[in-house]
C-alpha cells in the first residue's frame, strides 16, 4: 500500500529514504526526521483526498463509466443516430438528486457484462429506496402516470407520432442540487437545528438540501418559456399535432417583462399548470378540456390566483388573445380557444386586423415624430452652423 | 461667456435626444410593439438548410444540419459554487461536466469521426473509450516483422505536435481519467535523434487534399487513393490482452508514458484483466482477429 502510494507521488520518494536503508544501518536517530515526514504526509494525504475517490460505488460500475469517451452511436425511436454518453462523472453524480442510489436503482437489468441485457431506464420503477413518509419503496410511478394521462401523454397522441412527446429527460437532467457558496453557509446554520434531533449529519445535510431546492425555483421563467417554446413554436411539429403555434408570446406583456429579467411574471407553466391552484406541470391538460386551468371556464380563476391578477374582472380573461399572433394568416385561423386550427373565426380575424392597424399607426407616428426631431435638429445645427459664417464673413 | 454656456447647453441637450432616441429603440421599441418569434434550434437549421442546399431538402440533409447546429450547443449549468458547460447531448441525463476537445490532427476522424467504433456492439463503447485518449494508429498500426518497434508519444489534440506526459495522468482525482486533452501515438525516432509520428502533418495534409478533390476522382480512382491512405492499416488490430496483461511488457509502454504505477496497477490488475479474459473469450468478434464478419457483429 505504502509501495504503492509512494510511486503514484513520484516527487515525494525522493525526500524519504527507503525505510531498509533506516534498518539495515540502525540508526533510527538519522531517519526519525524522514520517518516524522513520511508520517505527516501519510496522515494529510488521507485527509486531502477528494471526496469523490473515496465514495462507495459498491457495484464498481465507475471501474468503465468513469473513463470518459465511453459511449456510442445507437439508432433512435425514429431510425436517426443517437449519441449515447456512458460516461458518468462521479462527483456530479454523488452530488446530484440520485447521487444516493445505486446504478441499478435505475439501470435494471445490467448483471452482465457487456450489458447486453440492460433495459431501457424506467422512471415509474421502484428504486429501492424508502419513501420517509411512507417506509414504501420509492418510485415516480404517480407522476409517470400523470404524464401520461396529460396532453403530453401517448394516449393523447393521435396520428402516432409518439417520438415528439416529451419524456422525463426531455425536461429533467439529473442536475446537482444547486447552492452558492453564501447560501450554503447560511444553511449550515439552520442545519445545525436538524442535527439537534437527527444524529446523521451525511442524511440531515441531503435530506435539508432536498427540501431546500424543492422549496426554490429551480427553472428561471425565461428557461421555462425556452424549453416549451421548442415544441410549441416548432411549426411544423404543431402542424403535425394539429395544435397552435405558440408565437407570440414573447409579444405579450408577460413575454416582454421574461425578456427584461423580471423573475416574477408568470411563465408558460403559472398558467398551464398552476401548483398553488392545485395542478402540476405533469398532468397538463389541452385548453379544450374543462378541467384545464386555461379552458374559457377556468382562465379566469387561474388570472385571479395569488400574487397576479387577483381583481381580475371577467373580461379581462375573455376579451383579448393571450399568445398574440405576430399577424400572419396561418397564426389568425387558429387564436380561439374554441376553434380547431385551422378553422378562421371571422370576429377573430377583425380583432387581429384593428390591432394590426393600430400598431402601424403607431409605428408610424413614431417614425414621424422621432424622425422629424432628429431632421429638425440637424436642420437647426446647419442653420447655426451657417449664421455663423455669415457673422465671421 | 453666455454664448458659451448656451452652446454647451444645446450640445448637451442634443446628444442627450441621441440617446433617447437610441434607448427607445433598443429597449422601448421591442417592449411596445413585441420581438420576433421564437426561433427554435429547428428554425434556425431549417433557415440554415434552405441556405445551404435550396429548396426541397431531404430528410438527411435536414438531419445533418441539425447535428451541426447541436454540435456547436453548449449546455450551461450554474451550480453556484460553479459552472458545469459540457456540449448539449439531446436526451442525455447525466451531466458530463467537461468540454471534450475535438482531435484537429488525426487522419482518421476526417472520415471516421471521433466515435469511429460501431459494428462490434458489445464492444464498440469500450473501443471508443479507447480512442478518446488513443490514436487509431495504436491498435490498428502496427510494426511489420522486419521493422523496428513503435516508439509512443502523447500528441495534443489542437496542435498535433508531441506534448510533455500529461499531468492528469497522476491525478488522484478519477473524474480526470482518460481527459488529457492528448493522445498516444506511435512513430519512430529519426536518423537525427528526433521522434516522427507514423501519421503528421504531410500524410494529414495529403487525406485532407483528397477529400477536398475526391469529386473529380471515378470510383477506381477513389479506392487506389483509399488503398494508398489505408496501407498501413493492420487487418488484425491489437486487442485488449496486448495492453491489458500481467506480463512484464504490455504493448504499450505505460511507466514511458507517464502512468503512475498506481494507474499501471489498475490497468493491470486482476480486475480489468479477468474482464478482458472474459471479453475475449466471449465477446470479441472474428472481425477484429482478422477471422471476418462475426455472428456477434452486427451492422447498425
Amino acid at each position: 500500500m505504502e509501495l504503492i502510494i509512494f510511486r503514484g507521488v513520484r516527487n515525494i520518494v525522493d525526500i524519504a529514504p527507503p525505510s531498509d536503508v533506516c534498518l539495515r544501518n540502525n540508526r533510527p536517530d538519522v531517519c526519525a526526521p524522514y520517518l516524522l515526514g513520511v508520517l505527516i504526509f501519510m496522515f494529510l494525504l488521507v485527509f486531502l483526498l477528494p471526496a469523490a475517490s473515496v465514495a462507495s460505488d459498491d457495484e464498481n460500475c465507475l471501474m468503465c463509466h468513469k473513463m470518459p469517451g465511453l459511449g456510442r452511436y445507437a439508432k433512435g425511436e425514429n431510425q436517426n443516430a443517437v449519441k449515447r454518453i456512458l460516461y458518468v462523472n462521479e462527483e456530479l453524480f454523488k452530488a446530484s438528486y440520485h447521487g444516493r442510489l445505486r446504478c441499478k436503482s435505475c439501470h435494471q437489468g445490467v448483471d452482465e457484462i457487456p450489458h447486453t441485457d440492460a433495459e431501457k431506464v424506467d422512471c415509474a420503477s421502484d428504486c429501492h429506496i424508502q419513501d420517509p413518509s411512507s417506509n414504501s419503496e420509492f418510485s415516480h410511478r404517480a407522476i409517470v402516470h400523470d404524464l401520461s394521462m396529460s396532453a403530453h401523454g401517448a394516449k393523447q397522441v393521435k396520428n402516432g407520432q409518439v417520438e415528439d412527446l416529451p419524456n422525463c429527460k426531455y425536461c429533467h437532467s439529473n442536475k446537482p442540487y444547486q447552492r452558492s457558496d453564501t447560501d450554503h453557509q447560511e444553511s449550515m446554520k439552520f442545519l445545525n437545528i436538524c442535527l439537534q434531533c437527527h444524529e446523521s449529519k451525511e442524511w440531515a445535510e441531503r435530506f435539508f438540501k432536498h427540501i431546500n431546492y424543492r422549496a426554490s425555483t429551480r427553472r428561471s421563467s425565461k428557461q421555462v418559456v425556452e424549453l416549451c417554446g421548442q415544441c410549441h413554436a416548432d411549426r411544423v411539429m404543431m402542424d403535425n399535432h394539429d395544435l397552435d403555434v405558440v408565437v407570440g408570446f414573447n409579444d405579450t406583456f408577460h413575454g416582454k417583462a421574461i425578456r427584461y429579467g423580471d423573475a416574477e411574471v408568470a411563465n408558460c407553466l403559472n398558467c398551464h399548470a398552476p401548483y398553488q391552484s392545485g395542478f402540476s406541470p405533469h398532468s397538463i391538460l389541452s385548453q379544450r378540456q374543462s378541467t384545464s386551468p386555461v379552458s374559457n371556464e377556468n382562465k379566469i380563476e387561474t388570472c385571479r390566483q395569488s400574487g397576479c391578477h387577483t381583481e381580475a374582472k371577467e373580461e379581462f380573461a375573455t376579451s383579448g388573445k393571450i399568445h398574440p399572433s405576430s399577424f400572419t394568416t396561418v397564426q389568425m385561423m387558429s387564436r380561439n380557444t374554441l376553434n380547431r386550427p385551422g378553422e378562421a373565426d371571422p370576429d377573430s380575424e377583425f380583432q387581429e386586423w384593428v390591432l394590426h392597424m393600430i400598431s402601424l399607426f403607431y409605428k408610424t407616428l413614431i417614425i414621424v415624430v422621432v424622425g422629424g426631431l432628429a431632421l429638425h435638429q440637424i436642420l437647426d445645427l446647419l442653420a447655426i452652423r451657417r449664421e455663423r459664417k455669415l457673422r465671421e464673413g | 461667456m453666455l454664448d458659451a454656456l448656451k452652446a454647451i447647453i444645446r450640445t448637451l441637450y442634443i446628444i442627450a435626444l441621441m440617446g433617447f432616441t437610441l434607448w427607445y429603440g433598443y429597449f422601448l421599441y421591442p417592449v411596445i410593439f413585441g420581438t420576433t418569434e421564437v426561433e427554435t434550434e429547428e428554425d434556425f437549421a431549417s433557415q440554415e438548410i434552405e441556405a445551404f442546399f435550396g429548396e426541397g431538402t431531404t430528410e438527411e440533409e435536414k438531419e445533418f444540419m441539425k447535428s451541426l447546429k447541436q454540435q456547436q450547443r453548449i449546455s450551461t449549468t450554474d451550480l453556484g459554487y460553479m459552472v458545469i458547460e459540457e456540449q448539449y447531448v439531446k436526451g442525455h441525463f447525466h451531466h458530463v461536466g467537461m468540454k471534450v476537445e475535438t482531435d484537429d490532427n488525426s487522419i482518421c476522424t476526417r472520415c471516421h469521426g471521433a466515435v469511429p467504433h460501431d459494428k462490434a456492439k458489445t464492444i464498440r463503447a469500450f473501443l471508443n473509450m479507447h480512442a478518446f485518449y488513443m490514436a487509431c494508429e495504436t491498435c490498428h498500426v502496427r510494426p511489420e516483422d522486419d521493422e523496428q518497434e513503435w516508439e509512443f508519444r502523447w500528441y495534443d489534440k489542437a496542435t498535433g505536435k508531441v506534448v510533455a506526459n500529461p499531468p492528469g495522468l497522476n491525478t488522484l482525482d478519477e473524474s480526470m481519467y482518460g481527459n488529457y486533452s492528448a493522445k498516444i501515438s506511435p512513430g519512430g525516432i529519426k536518423q537525427d535523434g528526433s521522434f516522427k509520428f507514423i501519421n503528421g502533418p504531410k500524410e494529414l495534409a495529403f487525406v485532407e487534399r483528397y477529400l477536398k478533390e475526391e469529386g473529380r476522382l471515378d470510383d477506381t480512382q477513389k479506392s487506389k487513393m483509399k488503398k494508398v491512405i489505408h496501407r498501413n492499416v493492420n487487418e488484425d488490430p491489437l486487442i485488449c490482452d496486448g495492453c491489458h496483461t500481467i506480463s512484464d511488457e504490455p504493448y504499450l509502454p505505460f511507466t514511458l508514458l507517464g502512468y503512475p504505477q498506481r494507474r499501471l496497477h489498475e490497468l493491470t490488475s486482476t480486475e480489468v484483466v479477468g474482464m478482458i479474459n472474459k471479453y475475449q473469450e466471449f465477446y470479441i468478434p472474428n472481425l477484429l482477429r482478422g477471422g471476418g464478419v462475426d455472428k456477434d457483429v452486427e451492422t447498425e
